[in-house]
């Protein structure tokens, strides 16, 4: 049988050939949650054990505004409990989110299925795997090693060309939604042709992210020499790279030029609200954010920092920059772009889930009638903090430029003179 | 495993913010009872009133589509009363496997909006793949459900499932 990247992916696990519509109890290379995880049967039984401790990887990322040392302490002893060796837990000083830190720590290989317990689980298939979240059922996951799948179809999405300057991810998956838009639903997108060569690792997981927005299952870049060194300071165990076969059957197929990607912003209150940056310029906000799984990453703030290099953001607005990893803040940090970011007059948090949903600690919570532009994840009324507050999602560089100006606005004039910083 | 009871019908594509509106979002509360005062609350405002033990709410494509975060209320709101499953042309598969892993029923059925009509009672076995509408006296047979789903739901859930598979002896 001629299998897509997800059919081979998942025959190699379960041991049969599958085809979409096959159910199977698919085992796991890994399980990652996070610090307001359900543990569900670990908590009722503490007899239960989970399959492989080694596999664990615990992430502290949301830091409940509610009851994080709670939630924190629990996590610890939870790990204790269950032998989780003490590097798998990522807690303050070694944290990230938990759809980040599996990936820059070499916990995800290729060719393999990795569980994640968080709704944007889905954003490690930019490393050649079949991830995805589990949800609640994700406390069986780490005591049998398993997870149930409904071997899902297949889009082939062939990308050609090459991102305009300064836009991203962000961008490309608004791009995806409003030209695939049904045919996304439920199905794996996998992503082939010349123009994924010029998307960085970065901006593969910023694609892969949108998986549950879009309503798909998840997605899956292919390999190649960008992905192998990301992997290659991160991962001692061999791996192989999955590719599809020539004659592999596809629900569907798209071609999207990355060329002809236009600056998108989504929102407010609605993800499928998707317009043209030029619909929305111009219109007052007071608070600004750049962080959260899908565009919290060095590239992401490398770009919000060429936008405001040398510039001071206006006072009306408060701008929370959060990235995704203490691994990400410590390169942002070297490379001087936390500092170019201070100057600016950004305030730059910890590491972790910030802004992006409002049960989270973070300066930015939105109060009544407030107006966020941000490169966060969802722009459901309430998910940042009121619900009457609007939030239009963008990438980076249109945050930067509007808290620069106090108003949505278009970046490019203050990009020309830098170079393409999200390549 | 045999579902039993009467059908609403919803011929569109039944969100999970539909099944329970996003404004009530009791993902940190599992306050189960008040959620279940908002079942379909603004899709269909006559079904809180007159839903009756083990009726089944069947969708067009895509059920219960949506951010994950607003899964979990779509399918324990509706369960607390009462509501026996879910059918549907099609689900979003991540919604459907989180809600087979709870243990409420459902799967998806292509060709059941044109098999029934809303207040049919029909019995579905979703072992052998049969739906009979006793309203229409007619019968359909469908693909069956595969084993490892019907072997969850039997159990009442991935947990309890995954305590059998451990070994361990129940608890509640």
């Amino acid at each position: 049988m001629q299998m897509t990247m997800t059919q081979k992916i998942l025959s190699a696990a379960s041991g049969r050939e599958v085809i979409p519509g096959d159910v199977i109890n698919a085992p796991v290379s890994g399980v990652a949650i996070h610090d307001s995880a359900p543990l569900g049967i670990f908590d009722t039984y503490p007899e239960a054990r989970v399959w492989d401790p080694s596999k664990i990887v615990i992430c502290y990322d949301h830091f409940s505004r509610v009851n994080m040392a709670l939630y924190h302490q629990r996590f610890r002893a939870f790990a204790r409990e269950q032998s989780i060796p003490p590097e798998n837990v990522f807690a303050p000083g070694r944290h990230g989110i938990s759809h980040q830190v599996p990936g820059e720590e070499g916990f995800v290989l290729p060719g393999t299925i990795y569980a994640v317990f968080d709704t944007q689980g889905a954003t490690l298939g930019a490393l050649n795997c079949f991830a995805f979240t589990t949800l609640w059922t994700t406390p069986s996951v780490m005591a049998l090693g398993t997870a149930l799948v409904v071997v899902p179809e297949v889009v082939h999405v062939e990308l050609t060309g090459q991102l305009p300057q300064g836009l991203t991810s962000k961008d490309l998956t608004f791009h995806l939604h409003a030209q695939l838009g049904e045919d996304l639903t439920g199905r794996v997108l996998e992503f082939h042709g010349p123009g994924v060569a010029s998307l960085s690792v970065d901006q593969r997981l910023g694609v892969a992210n949108a998986a549950n927005n879009l309503g798909a299952f998840t997605m899956i870049f292919p390999g190649d020499d960008i992905l192998a060194e990301y992997l290659r300071p991160k991962v001692t165990d061999p791996y192989e790279f999955v590719a599809p076969d020539p004659g592999a059957t596809y629900a569907a197929t798209a071609t999207i030029n990355l060329d002809e990607v236009p600056p998108l912003v989504s929102g407010p209150h609605n993800i499928e609200k998707i317009r043209a940056l030029d619909d929305v310029i111009g219109l007052p906000v007071g608070a600004a954010y750049v962080g959260s799984c899908s565009a919290g990453r060095l590239d992401d703030l490398m770009l919000a920092a060429s936008v405001l290099e040398g510039r001071t953001i206006d006072a009306s607005v408060r701008f929370v920059v959060t990235p995704i990893s203490t691994e990400v803040m410590r390169e942002a940090n070297d490379r001087g772009i936390i500092a170019t970011l201070v100057a600016a007059g950004a305030m730059v948090t910890p590491p972790g889930c910030g802004a992006c949903y409002s049960g989270n600690l973070s300066p930015l919570l939105l109060g009544d009638g407030e107006r966020c532009i941000a490169t966060s994840v969802s722009n459901a009324p309430g998910r940042m903090g009121s619900k009457s507050a609007e939030i239009y999602l963008s990438n980076p560089a249109v945050v930067a430029a509007s808290a620069l100006e106090g108003r949505i606005a278009d970046p490019r004039p203050y990009l020309s003179r830098t170079k393409k910083a999200s390549q | 495993m045999i579902l039993e009871g009467r059908v609403w019908k919803y011929a569109q594509q039944v969100r999970a913010t539909d099944l329970v509106p996003a404004r009530y979002d009791f993902i940190k509360l599992t306050d189960w009872t008040e959620c279940s005062t908002h079942v379909l609350e603004d899709l269909d405002p006559d079904f809180r009133a007159n839903v009756r033990l083990g009726d089944l709410i069947v969708g067009g494509h895509g059920f219960g589509a949506g951010h994950a975060h607003y899964f979990q209320q779509a399918f324990e709101g509706p369960r607390w009363i009462g509501v026996g499953g879910y059918l549907a042309e099609s689900f979003d598969p991540i919604f459907l496997l989180s809600a087979i892993g709870a243990g409420m029923p459902c799967w998806n059925v292509p060709g059941i909006l044109d098999f029934v009509k809303g207040a049919d009672e029909i019995t579905c076995d979703l072992t052998t793949g049969t739906v009979v509408n006793h309203s229409a006296g007619t019968t359909a047979q469908y693909r069956p459900v595969a084993s490892e789903v019907i072997d969850v739901l039997e159990a009442g859930g991935l947990d309890k499932l995954t305590v059998q598979r451990l070994g361990l002896s129940a608890k509640v």
